[in-house]
């Protein structure tokens, strides 16, 4: 039964944002089609002719990963689509490690040269749902602990704030930052283990 | 799991017929979903709720090596070779292209919830959203619902969206607002039962002058241009109304069908057009379906004589005339009194951006600023801050455009500054609007099943290169309108630019190289005055080369104010075919593999996305060659018809198409001979009983072209039949070089294999 937490998105950042082009992802996004893990994904959408936004888009049948630029920072977003069974934090782990794979896979393709590197100890949850979860504090303190309790399965002891955007206007989205520096494969090992 | 639903969530802010009507849609999609309806039936449903398919849907997509089958989680299908699964594009009805702030607020919502986040705005004043999942369309709908938009119509075979001047009751030009016609007009027809049952779909367009483009009018089913009259001492308000426009494969211009039209007339009159078109017009054949082939068949005096006859049998209804009591609901208020900008502070790139982006409206004091979209799209964050800004300068006065725009309406011209730095702080400060910059493209094969070229592709690639160095081009130039269509079916408005172009593809040693139709001619005042003629086949490669060179001619060689439909009907079109003759050809793949890939794609070219046709067949080298020379009977055709000589020039194009069927005929039959009689037999069941001829989605459309232009020749056509047999002389033989290259793909697996 899919529970409340649907379309969440998760945002990993990129550590120097001009590493890799949207042309070069479009291009590794296109191979990815040809070669796919466990999911359909079906095409690219180039939308570089707008600054804020995503920038290259690969979408699939699940998900959507893009090229992101919508808050004016680039970075790898993975967007969950279609409903997910479970609970709350088997939501949330699943997002973060298609994420975090999105990333490594990103990371190591052969095009880039090793170049793209993400910055682990920031990333963005958004919920594209503004019915089920509405962008309030409550929202928020509802999912604290499910959030705190999946995120410190890859950030461990290190402290972890969260800053909620305010603007009502705008979906649930929040800011998590954590104490220290954190890698892809590291996170990516925590979660699996 | 909270069970909190939209349904539940919005209540009666729903109003109740479209409420109804989309739990019905729910429920269909619920037993279309367990198998229990039928997908032909579902298609049509979901089509005329705006649910189209996209790019493909049929679960196949060609990598540039090979065709790709797409796993979608299970079989089922939302209509004939669509999957169920597969993302479809969403378009929503958008009347006289009106937006208000909380509407502009809930677009920008869906368009992160249910799409990819970006809203894509229309040629036709629609939005469009792209990737939505079948499932996610219901509640969409409640909530555009919920704000007065409905999706219902925006598809099939019914009254699409109706159109308007984006400048409407705010122009200079205008003899009056046509605002609260084309309101009354849409609502009225929105599924109303006489307008239930057409071959086709039917387009209405208003406008409130003539010589302007915005309403477009000439370019309708049914067009209609504000005009006044004295009746009897008083200025009665009326419609000069045009019917049996239609761009498509082959454009037809309208025909006048009353040059007054009364305003107390207007809502029965297309009434009456309606069940005309819907007892008379074609069913079967969809390619001569639209009400301009029955115009066309009937002549315009019957037709008219029709509808008249019809208008009088028409029962009376109240709705006719009740809207005239609130003409003023859509008559709009500033925020801010008007006031000059009076030396103001400017910030940089200000200067620039009003020169092209602001209009002065009628009204003292107040503006309109045209937010320049490159191809059409904005993000939801981008729309969500647009409808604040909305909020803080105007009221809801914002409309979209059919050259893919948005307008606010009512702004202070004091506030333009502070607008200015606003617009550019969210990366809508574009500059260049309504110029050879600003190029209007249809979704092509970005999104569209029946896309050929990347239309989108070449319009960025185009805006790149023309941005840069848009300060350095002559006046004349920035003023050209160039637009974009991935295939002939004109989406882009082609027809009526300066510098149009549409998708093709041809068969180059073997491979498929993406082309564009140059279309020249073509006047985009008077709303959509004249359409424009092929002149090329060029590959998608050269085709900035092609405007390159087309500017700098123009700019070198013209005579003093001459524009530039003037300049090249001058120079006229064998001097235009020499100018474009050597960026015709295409290097060998050896040479530059770029050829052989479209604009913003990395992979191989094709054209199998599409859909595959059914070939076989041997092949004679001879065929290329023998359909190029029918090319060039049609485009002689076209020197004769400028040169006043439409007799000829008709049968010239008539026997283009002969040649054409010949070449294809002689592929397999070498020895057919020169007989057109026994050409068209033969190619007839040779390839259209064997559907050899056959387009994956246009069918044996071309092939009845020949056909009928053989079977009913013309005996004193004019030079509007000239034309038009001209232009399906020109898609006869696309379709031709396409079968050509179907044919030679077979052969080619057949040696493979
Ligand atoms: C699945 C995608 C589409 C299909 C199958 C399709 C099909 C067609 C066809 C067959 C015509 C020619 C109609 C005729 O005159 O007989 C046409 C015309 C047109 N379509 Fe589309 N179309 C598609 C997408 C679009 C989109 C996305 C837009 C808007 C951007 C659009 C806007 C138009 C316009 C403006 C015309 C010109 C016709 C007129 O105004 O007379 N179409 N389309
Ligand atoms: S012109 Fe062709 S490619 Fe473009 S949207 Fe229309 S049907 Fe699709």
């Amino acid at each position: 039964m899919p529970n409340d937490l649907q379309r969440l998105n998760i945002k990993f950042y990129l550590e120097d944002e001009t590493s890799v082009s949207p042309e070069e992802v479009f291009r590794i996004f296109n191979r990815w089609i040809s070669e796919p893990r466990d999911e359909v994904l079906i095409d690219v959408a180039d939308y570089t002719h707008i600054p804020n936004g995503p920038q290259t888009l690969l979408v699939g049948h699940e998900s959507d990963y893009s090229l992101d630029n919508t808050d004016g920072r680039m970075g790898l977003r993975y967007g969950r689509k279609r409903p997910v069974d479970g609970d709350a934090r088997q939501c949330l782990r699943a997002a973060l490690s298609a994420a975090l794979n999105a990333c490594q896979r990103l990371e190591e393709a052969p095009e880039v040269e090793g170049r793209a590197q993400f910055r682990g100890a920031e990333l963005q949850m958004s919920v594209f749902d503004r019915l089920g979860s509405p962008n309030s504090a409550q929202t928020l303190e509802a999912l604290r602990e499910d959030l705190l309790a999946v995120l410190s399965e890859i950030y461990g002891e290190a402290q972890i704030s969260l800053t909620r955007d305010e603007d009502e206007r705008q979906c649930l989205t929040v800011q998590i930052q954590a104490q220290g520096d954190f890698s892809v494969a590291s996170m990516q090992q925590a979660l699996a283990a | 799991m909270s069970g909190l639903t939209w349904k539940d969530e919005l209540g009666d802010r729903i109003p109740e017929d479209l409420g109804r009507e989309i739990d019905i849609f729910e429920t269909e999609i619920e037993l279309r979903s367990q198998d229990k309806l039928d997908e032909t039936l579902f298609a049509e449903t979901r089509l005329r709720r705006g649910v189209y398919g996209q790019r493909y849907d049929n679960g196949q997509r060609f990598d540039g090596t090979e065709t790709q089958q797409l796993a979608y989680p299970e079989a089922l299908t939302k209509g004939p070779n669509t999957m169920w699964h597969a993302p479809g594009m969403q378009r929503i009805k958008i009347p006289f292209g009106g937006l208000s702030v909380e509407q502009m607020e809930v677009l920008a919502d869906l368009g992160e919830e249910v799409s990819d986040s970006i809203l894509h705005v229309t040629t036709r004043q629609d939005i469009q959203l792209h990737y939505v999942h079948i499932e996610d369309t219901p509640d969409m709908m409640r909530r555009l619902a919920a704000v007065g938009i409905t999706t219902r119509e925006a598809c099939g075979n019914s009254v699409r969206n109706v159109t308007a001047c984006p400048l409407a009751g705010v122009c200079n030009t205008e003899s009056f607002d046509v605002t609260p016609y084309s309101r009354a007009l849409a609502r009225f027809l929105l599924g109303h039962e006489d307008m239930q049952d057409f071959g086709r779909k039917f387009k209405i367009a208003f406008s409130g002058c003539r010589h302007e483009a915005c309403g477009l009018t000439n370019m309708h089913d049914l067009g209609a241009l504000g005009v006044t009259r004295m009746v009897d001492g008083v200025e009665k308000r009326g419609f000069e109304v045009w019917v049996g426009g239609g761009l498509g494969a082959v454009p037809h211009q309208a025909k006048l069908f009353d040059e007054f039209v009364s305003e107390e007339e207007l809502l029965p009159l297309a009434q009456a057009i309606g069940r005309v078109f819907a007892r008379l017009g074609e069913k079967r054949n969809r390619a001569r379906a639209r009400v301009k082939f029955l115009i066309a068949k009937l002549g315009i005096e019957e037709f008219k004589r029709l509808v008249l006859e019809e208008r009088q049998q028409l029962p009376h209804d109240d709705r006719w005339t009740s809207y005239l009591d609130d003409l003023d609901e859509t008559d709009e208020e500033p925020l801010k009194p008007g006031q000059a900008l009076n030396g103001a502070d400017q910030p940089e790139g200000f200067e620039a951006w009003h020169e092209t982006n602001v209009y002065r409206q009628r009204q003292t004091g107040h503006v309109v600023v045209t937010v320049y979209l490159p191809l059409g799209d904005l993000t939801s964050n981008q729309m969500r801050s647009l409808a604040s800004i909305s909020q803080r300068y105007v009221k809801d006065t914002v409309r979209l455009t059919v050259e893919q725009n948005v307008v606010l309406r009512w702004i202070s011209e004091a506030d333009l500054p502070a607008l200015y730095s606003e617009l550019k702080a969210i990366g809508l400060g574009g500059a260049a609007a309504g110029t050879i910059v600003d190029i209007t493209a249809c979704p092509g094969t970005d999104t569209c099943k029946l896309g050929i070229s990347s239309s989108r592709g070449l319009a960025g690639e185009l805006r790149r290169r023309l941005a840069e160095r848009y300060h350095t081009l002559d006046a004349a130039v920035q003023d050209l309108r160039i637009k974009i269509s991935g295939c002939f079916n004109s989406c882009g408005q082609h027809h009526a630019a300066d510098i149009g172009f549409y998708g093709i593809s041809r068969k180059i040693n073997g491979l498929t190289v993406p082309h564009f139709q140059v279309i020249l001619g073509g006047r985009w005042k008077d709303n959509a005055g004249s359409f424009g003629l092929p002149m090329a086949a060029v590959p998608s490669k050269n085709i900035p080369a092609v405007v390159e060179r087309l500017a700098e001619r123009f700019i070198g060689e013209r005579q003093q104010a001459e524009n530039f439909q003037d300049y090249i009907g001058r120079i006229g079109k064998r001097e235009v075919k020499a100018i474009l003759d050597d960026l015709a050809q295409v290097p060998t793949y050896e040479e530059d593999p770029s050829f052989y890939r479209d604009w913003g794609d990395v992979r191989e070219y094709t054209i199998d996305d599409m859909g595959k046709g059914e070939c076989a067949g041997e092949v004679v080298p001879l065929a290329q060659f023998e359909l190029t020379a029918a090319e060039r009977e049609a485009f002689e055709a076209q020197i004769l018809l400028d040169e006043g000589d439409a007799g000829v020039a008709y049968s010239i194009a008539c026997g283009a198409m002969v040649q054409a069927a010949r070449a294809l005929v002689r592929t397999q039959f070498l020895d057919v001979g020169d007989d057109a009689e026994r050409i068209i037999e033969e190619f007839r069941t040779r390839f259209v009983d064997t559907e050899l001829f056959f387009d994956p989605f246009a069918k044996d459309k071309f092939a009845r072209y020949l056909f009928r232009n053989h079977e009913e020749p013309l005996t004193n056509p004019s030079a509007e039949d000239a034309h038009r047999t001209i232009e399906e002389a020109q898609l006869f033989i696309e379709g031709a070089f396409a079968c050509y290259g179907r044919i030679s793909d077979a052969e080619g697996t057949l040696a493979g294999s």
